[in-house]
């Protein structure tokens, strides 16, 4: 179809070149030290909840290291050996490529989304729910005239102690952007500003507003994230962040409209959210059961109790762990699908099941490696508190091994650790 | 030649194609700038740890695949319509009277219908290739390039038939 691409060709004829790699070269150093820093315990500093369950981005680019996985490492926190494990096959139900395992918070922050909408509805433009990510409730606000829509995100946060809202502002917005986006949010081009207030309830609140203007001569052209924070009478920071296409003003929600939202005691969560320990407790299990393991930034924003998650490398693979309250049984996914097993892992008269199962990926990739395949190995507990998955991953070159059983005891006795439940 | 060098050369020469196609994509300029801002980031990490690294192959690799697994997380939501909107006028013959541009309709694909395309059409990469810049099937590049290419003629009829007429 050669006319497609002239039709291609008259629309980007008057595209710039987008992109700074001297700006790209700095983060990238400033990432490097960082990850370096975080090997050398300085990981905690990771803390909170974030949203996002990574799985083959985070092993990208490491493929074939040459690094040995992992010594012999003590901690197991209860008795339990390949010998007496009984292995029974799951059928393939859901169309996911992993295990399936339900977040009983996903339900609760769904309702938060009328509250909000309430709120936010007098101005006239018209909300509606996203797609659920993990850890925080979502929303959109349609773009009938262009291709994005502004989204919207509802938090509670409890660890005041943490990088927050409330107390760090213009700092924490700029972490939240760096995070989720692998841009340079101390660039010279973006702005930030944040201003204290009284929301229309008398709490005490915080609005920040950062800006990152285009390249293009065209003053509506940028993003902007606009966060609002209240400190509510339960001591919890209530938040909502908008973002969207343009200059903060363009922001359609009012100031004290956002406040009251975040304000609402109605955004409430379940004491099972609190019993879920943070990223930085996971990682710490984590480092103590992997002591090679090195940690990698998280992807996303941090700031929610009920979800917790680490991402890291293990030699040449990818480890991931995520953690939630313990909720259904999880279902097999039959995407790419090679084996699915509930294993009993205790005796008879003390059973205690995990959720074993691997999946392969073929056609990743006709390069970097050649012909590759992905690979992924994934464990999931159901605690009495917590719902604790464990995923390995790996790219695998052509006639390449994946990832066998061989450290499924060691990761067995990671999500059996007493610690995260 | 020190291997900053290299790079910068890389990317002075194919900055502008990357642009372009980033643009094709994302439909949004400061859309596009950030995509390939995010492309070079993750390109300086791989060329600081191996000269090995096919510029070419990798750096196609990481925006396409940025773009299609990486904008959902960025809650920069396309317009959820799986089909052609609903509320418009229907002519006698039953069909969408809406007319958009090509640019409209292609904002209303798929992330991953919209790569394609731009892959097949733009870049004219084989269905092999466009199946390993995307980590797909090439069955898959094939059926979502005949979804994406019948998505495009409902939606913007008069676009497509200006230039529709030597379909490969």
């Amino acid at each position: 179809m050669s006319g497609l691409h002239e039709a291609f060709d008259e629309m980007v004829a008057d595209v710039p070149a987008y992109g700074d790699l001297d700006r790209a070269i700095e983060q990238a150093g400033r990432e490097r030290r960082r990850r370096h820093a975080m090997a050398g315990g300085l990981a905690a500093a990771a803390a909170v909840v974030a949203v996002i369950v990574g799985i083959l981005a985070v092993t990208r680019g490491d493929e074939g290291s040459p690094e040995p996985i992992e010594p012999a490492t003590p901690t197991p926190t209860r008795t339990q050996s390949a010998r007496t494990w009984d292995d029974t096959p799951v059928r393939a139900t859901s169309d996911v490529k992993g295990w399936d395992a339900p977040d009983p918070l996903d339900a609760v922050r769904e309702s938060w989304f009328p509250i909000v909408a309430e709120h936010l509805a007098p101005t006239g433009r018209g909300l509606a729910r996203s797609e659920g990510i993990f850890g925080a409730s979502e929303f959109i606000v349609p773009n009938a005239s262009g291709t994005f829509d502004i989204s919207g995100r509802i938090a509670v946060i409890v660890d005041r102690d943490e990088l927050n809202p409330f107390d760090d502002g213009c700092r924490y917005l700029r972490a939240d952007q760096a995070r989720r986006h692998a841009q340079d949010s101390a660039a010279d081009d973006v702005s930030c500003s944040t201003e204290r207030f009284t929301a229309p309830g008398g709490e005490s609140a915080r609005i920040a507003s950062w800006g990152h203007p285009c390249v293009t001569d065209d003053p509506s052209c940028g993003t902007y994230l606009v966060g609002v924070a209240v400190e509510r009478g339960d001591g919890r920071i209530g938040y909502l962040r908008v973002e969207g296409r343009g200059t903060p003003d363009a922001n359609p929600f009012p100031r004290d409209a956002m406040a009251a939202a975040a304000a609402d005691a109605d955004l409430a969560l379940p004491g099972s959210a609190l019993a879920v320990p943070t990223d930085a407790a996971l990682v710490s299990v984590v480092e103590e059961h992997f002591p090679r393991h090195r940690g990698e930034p998280s992807p996303s924003p941090v700031e929610h109790p009920g979800y917790a998650q680490m991402f890291g490398r293990l030699g040449p693979l990818g480890l991931s762990v995520q953690a939630w309250p313990a909720g259904p049984t999880p279902t097999c996914g039959r995407a790419w699908i090679v084996e699915c097993v509930e294993r009993r892992v205790f005796g008879g008269d003390d059973p205690t099941t995990v959720y074993v199962g691997s999946w392969d990926e073929e056609d990743w990739a006709d390069c970097c490696p050649r012909n590759s395949r992905a690979f992924m190995r994934q464990l999931v507990h159901v605690g009495p508190r917590t719902t604790v998955v464990v995923t390995l991953t790996r790219i695998v070159p052509e006639g390449g091994a994946g990832i066998g059983a061989e450290l499924d005891q060691r990761v067995i006795d990671l999500l059996l650790d007493t610690r995260l439940q | 030649m020190d291997r900053e060098t290299e790079l910068r050369e890389f990317v002075s020469a194919r900055g502008a194609a990357l642009s372009r196609a980033a643009f094709l994509l994302t439909g949004d300029h400061q859309a596009a700038e950030d995509l390939v801002q995010e492309t070079y980031v993750v390109l300086v990490r791989r060329w600081q740890r191996s000269g090995t690294v096919d510029p070419e192959a990798y750096v196609r690799r990481i925006l396409y695949s940025r773009f299609v697994d990486g904008w959902r997380r960025r809650r920069l939501v396309e317009l959820p319509w799986a089909s052609p909107p609903d509320s418009t006028d229907l002519d006698e013959a039953g069909a969408t009277t809406e007319r958009l541009t090509l640019r409209d309709a292609l904002a209303r694909l798929t992330p991953k219908q919209r790569a394609v395309l731009v892959l097949r059409f733009y870049e004219d990469l084989t269905e092999t290739q466009t199946a390993a810049a995307l980590g797909i099937s090439p069955s898959t590049v094939k059926s979502q390039t005949r979804v994406a290419l019948q998505r495009l003629r409902e939606l913007a009829p008069d676009a497509v038939a200006s230039f529709e007429g030597a379909e490969s």
